[in-house]
């Protein structure tokens, strides 16, 4: 087991996720499996849950008071192998469509929200984990980190969690710059898919309400209106949110 | 008499892919275990007396009031009359939530089972189907809790810490 920095995510519930556990005197770092020749080294990220649990020694570490393991990983074959006594529960998610792409910060990202919009999915007016994920990464200096988030946000080739994404973002205060939110309003408007444009619409209202941002950018309400949206319910969404936002 | 229910529409809405489900008027198990989760085997409503403007903005008030975050809030509007024609009990239950004029609003239906919740769930399709129901934008769920604040109908140290931060200048 390695003791470098922690890089992981550790939650016994919804709600807040704390940076870093130090259980039992140990520390649980990210588990790199690099080490291990025989095994992948794609497991980006473990989150460890609070709960008694069969003790397990296959894995180089303390495990005995473990809940549950969410293990992701770029193969499905490493879970397989790992994830086999049936008593532990552990839950596992292979990253599907996952590009290979090596970066570790946009793997690591899009691994933390992947496995938490597979956890649970987002509500209108309840916290959820990516909330957080989400504006800590919003933190980061790397301003490659719009980039990937925007990515996620458009990617039509898994709708649940670009819409996921995007809803997200529309949680967040001011996130980028304005001219970034018209974009991402804009480009999302522009897609195929119903449920991200309804995502879209979801993040323009949130970015819209003056209870946001004081400032409200109307560029956005501009975008809504130059939209032609065939879907009637989304339609009618677009003109309640316009009406809405002129009438205050 | 109508009774609201805060649910996610496009859950309900007819799948374009109906090889997903049976058939058109089947209803995704997601939209009833997410959107019809029961308590003690009751179902929580909120009874208002018509779908006007001010009658649908009361009920997403005493929603929105007992909400983690500001969002958006989608109702659907049910008749009391066909939940009481299914044979389901529907009594006034105190509840909650700060809006403290509102208490008396909420609504349990009671008593039910694996039949009786399929039943309710045929009603909010229905209901979903047939335009009965209302999106609430976020801008205007916050701008009816500003005005709830303001006229003092709302127990402030009851919103949740980030409603509190949001409102705290009013």
């Amino acid at each position: 087991m390695q003791t470098e920095t922690p890089n992981y995510a550790i939650t016994n519930g919804r709600g807040s996720l704390p940076t870093h556990f130090d259980y039992m005197s140990h520390l649980i770092s990210v588990y790199n499996r690099s080490e291990q020749p025989a095994a992948t080294t794609n497991v980006i990220t473990m989150f460890i849950v609070l709960r008694p649990a069969f003790p397990k020694d296959y894995l180089d570490f303390e495990r005995t008071r473990l809940k549950n393991s969410l293990w992701v990983s770029f193969e499905s074959g490493f879970l397989e192998d790992e994830i086999s006594h049936p008593a532990e529960q552990i839950i596992a998610s292979t990253l599907e469509g996952a590009s290979g792409d090596q970066d570790a910060g946009y793997s690591r990202l899009k691994g933390s929200l992947w496995l938490s919009f597979k956890a649970e999915p987002l509500e209108d007016g309840v916290d959820h984990l990516a909330d957080e994920v989400i504006a800590d990464a919003l933190q980061s200096p790397d301003t490659a980190v719009l980039d990937w988030l925007r990515l996620f946000a458009l990617d039509s080739d898994h709708v649940w969690f670009a819409s996921s994404v995007l809803r997200c973002l529309g949680r967040q205060e001011n996130p980028g710059s304005r001219d970034w939110r018209v974009r991402l309003v804009t480009d999302a408007l522009a897609s195929d898919e119903l449920e991200i444009r309804a995502a879209a619409v979801d993040a323009a209202g949130a970015w819209l309400d003056p209870w946001m941002d004081p400032d409200v950018d109307h560029h956005i309400t501009r975008v809504l209106e130059r939209h032609v949206e065939q879907d009637q319910w989304l339609a009618q969404y677009i003109q309640d949110l316009i009406k809405a936002v002129e009438s205050e | 008499m109508l009774l609201a229910r805060k649910i996610g529409l496009a859950k309900w809405r007819p799948h374009p892919n109906y090889t997903v489900l049976n058939s058109p008027d089947d209803i995704s198990a997601d939209a009833i275990t997410a959107d019809l989760r029961t308590e003690s085997r009751s179902l929580s409503l909120w009874a208002c007396a018509s779908a006007s403007d001010q009658d649908i903005k009361d009920v997403a008030l005493a929603l929105a009031a007992s909400m983690e975050r500001l969002g958006k809030i989608e109702l659907v509007l049910l008749n009391r009359e066909d939940i009481l024609q299914g044979g389901h009990t529907v009594n006034f239950t105190e509840s909650k939530t700060p809006v403290l004029d509102l208490r008396d609003n909420h609504v349990d239906v009671c008593d039910l089972t694996y039949q009786g919740l399929g039943n309710i769930a045929h009603l909010v399709m229905s209901a979903v189907r047939s335009g009965q129901c209302k999106t609430v934008p976020q801008p205007e769920v916050s701008n009816i809790l500003k005005s709830a604040i303001q006229q003092r109908r709302i127990d402030f140290d009851k919103l949740s810490e980030p409603l509190k931060r949001k409102f705290a200048s009013l």
